[in-house]
């Protein structure tokens, strides 16, 4: 009778466990199809306009890998960056148009 | 300078419908490019603008001369006041608007009209009135663009996951790049109101900002290069990101470097300004005026929001309960069933849960930049 009555106790206390952890993981469907649902809403309805360029818009050859190494070891980044980390351009000079001259002095006096 | 109709002495605006320079009292049309300029030679390398100013948000306004700001074109305030006339140099051409403000209106209606979400008080706001031409400046930039980078990922191997490194390292040539010219546009809004067209562009003449408003560019070179290097980074990772074959794909560390070639070219772009104010904060919507795409995140009503949450959360608990204590007493005994169930749930609730923060998130970013960019870059210009 001693031995039912336990046995009895724990399966009814198995059961709340089971009963509660899948209200609680009910509401947290719930909440996140709802939530799902009003931003997918709120997005076609109040949102407009996305970048739709992608680099083929203004690069006709697009990019040119010089390297292209999968699997490196973590310790290998310090080389990497010292035999591709300079700038190629440096020397280089332009000319620069009258306006962003005339802005870039506006901002120094600024300053 | 008041470009006038040589018939009636008339003001003339430029129609994008026609594209010429019509004449308000006789109705009189011109070509832009036939209007003579009696002061050509003084203005080779300068034009004529009055500047106003921005009390709210410190934009500058500028208009030609025989047009008169009412309030800023970029929140909307009316605290504007006449600052000075300037001279400005020229920019190399613009493109001319083409959508004209009825069409830019029908367009912006057209996304909100039968739209239950939008607030009524912001529907009645889209009215000619709030709405306004403005030229954008640009620079056209070729730039050639160089970057080494290293991304992690992981990489499924002998049945378990292991994070690899990789090393990207390349250089890409950029063509006809446009950056947007004005510190007070965000960059991230001005980019999505491309793509542009540069084939329609014309050389400038001031007779095509007849009945319209206009920026200069206020960046400097340093600007330009920083915008134009973070614009062609951007592109080049997701180049990169796309090349490695591995889940979580992340760019750990990079550098990167800019060459921008010689003389870019300095455009005026079309943009239509629809700005309303509501609840006390200003809300800009912008219009390609050149091919009408809107772009900006519209104010919603709380409580339809809210409405829509809490049905869906019922109703979606009324599915799950029902199918619940379908599997639990009609089919009772099939515990397999009742497992997968919880699994499936859970993976899907995850899942939407993750994407529906995600979304709100980037909707309420974009509202923010509808509504306070324009203060926090004047909060920035001002602490500089």
């Amino acid at each position: 009778m001693t031995d039912m009555t336990i046995t009895g106790a724990a399966s009814f206390n198995e059961y709340f466990v089971i009963i509660i952890a899948t209200a609680v993981l009910f509401l947290f469907a719930c909440v996140g199809i709802s939530l799902y649902i009003t931003s997918r809403i709120l997005k076609k309805y109040t949102d407009f306009g996305e970048t739709e360029c992608s680099i083929h818009q203004y690069s006709a050859d697009g990019v040119r890998f010089k390297v292209n190494k999968d699997n490196v070891l973590p310790v290998e980044k310090e080389d990497f960056f010292l035999i591709y980390g300079e700038n190629p351009y440096e020397k280089i000079e332009r000319s620069i148009p009258e306006q962003l001259i005339r802005n870039s002095g506006k901002k120094d006096e600024h300053k | 300078m008041a470009v006038l109709c040589s018939n009636c002495s008339g003001r003339l605006i430029f129609n994008p419908a026609s594209q010429k320079l019509e004449c308000a009292a006789c109705g009189s049309m011109f070509s832009p490019e036939d209007v003579s300029d009696s002061m050509a030679d003084v203005h080779s390398k300068y034009y004529d603008t009055r500047v106003y100013t921005c009390a709210h948000c410190g934009a500058e306004v500028v208009t030609s001369d025989t047009e008169v700001s009412t309030f800023c074109v970029y929140c909307g305030n009316p605290a504007i006041n006449f600052s000075r006339i300037a001279k400005e140099y020229r920019p190399d051409g613009l493109i001319p608007f083409k959508i004209t403000k009825e069409e830019a209106l029908s367009r912006v209606k057209s996304k909100f009209l039968k739209n239950p979400i939008i607030p009524k008080e912001v529907k009645r706001k889209a009215v000619p009135e709030n709405i306004r031409g403005i030229y954008v400046p640009y620079w056209i930039i070729n730039a050639r663009f160089t970057e080494a980078s290293y991304i992690s990922g992981d990489v499924e191997y002998d049945e378990c996951k292991e994070k690899w490194f990789f090393q990207r390292a390349g250089n890409c040539n950029f063509k006809n790049m446009p950056i947007d010219g004005s510190n007070i546009l965000n960059d991230s809004v001005s980019m999505k109101l491309e793509p542009y067209y540069f084939d329609a562009a014309v050389d400038f003449d001031e007779d095509y900002l007849n009945g319209f408003y206009s920026n200069i560019s206020d960046m400097s070179y340093s600007d330009l290069r920083s915008s134009a290097a973070f614009r062609c980074h951007d592109f080049f990772s997701k180049e990169s990101l796309k090349t490695v074959i591995a889940d979580n794909r992340m760019v750990e560390d990079t550098v990167y470097w800019i060459d921008i070639q010689d003389d870019p070219l300095y455009l005026m772009l079309p943009v239509w300004f629809f700005t309303f104010i509501y609840k006390g904060e200003p809300h800009t919507i912008l219009i390609n005026g050149q091919t009408g795409k809107v772009v900006g995140t519209m104010p919603w009503e709380k409580k339809r929001i809210m409405s829509v949450f809490w049905s869906t959360f019922f109703l979606v608990l009324a599915v799950m309960t029902a199918l619940f204590f379908g599997i639990v007493f009609n089919l009772g005994g099939l515990e397999n069933l009742y497992n997968l169930l919880i699994v499936i749930i859970l993976i899907v609730a995850s899942g939407v849960f993750t994407s529906g923060i995600v979304g709100l998130n980037k909707i309420m970013k974009n509202i923010k930049l509808t509504k306070e960019e324009d203060i926090f870059r004047f909060v920035k210009k001002r602490q500089a």
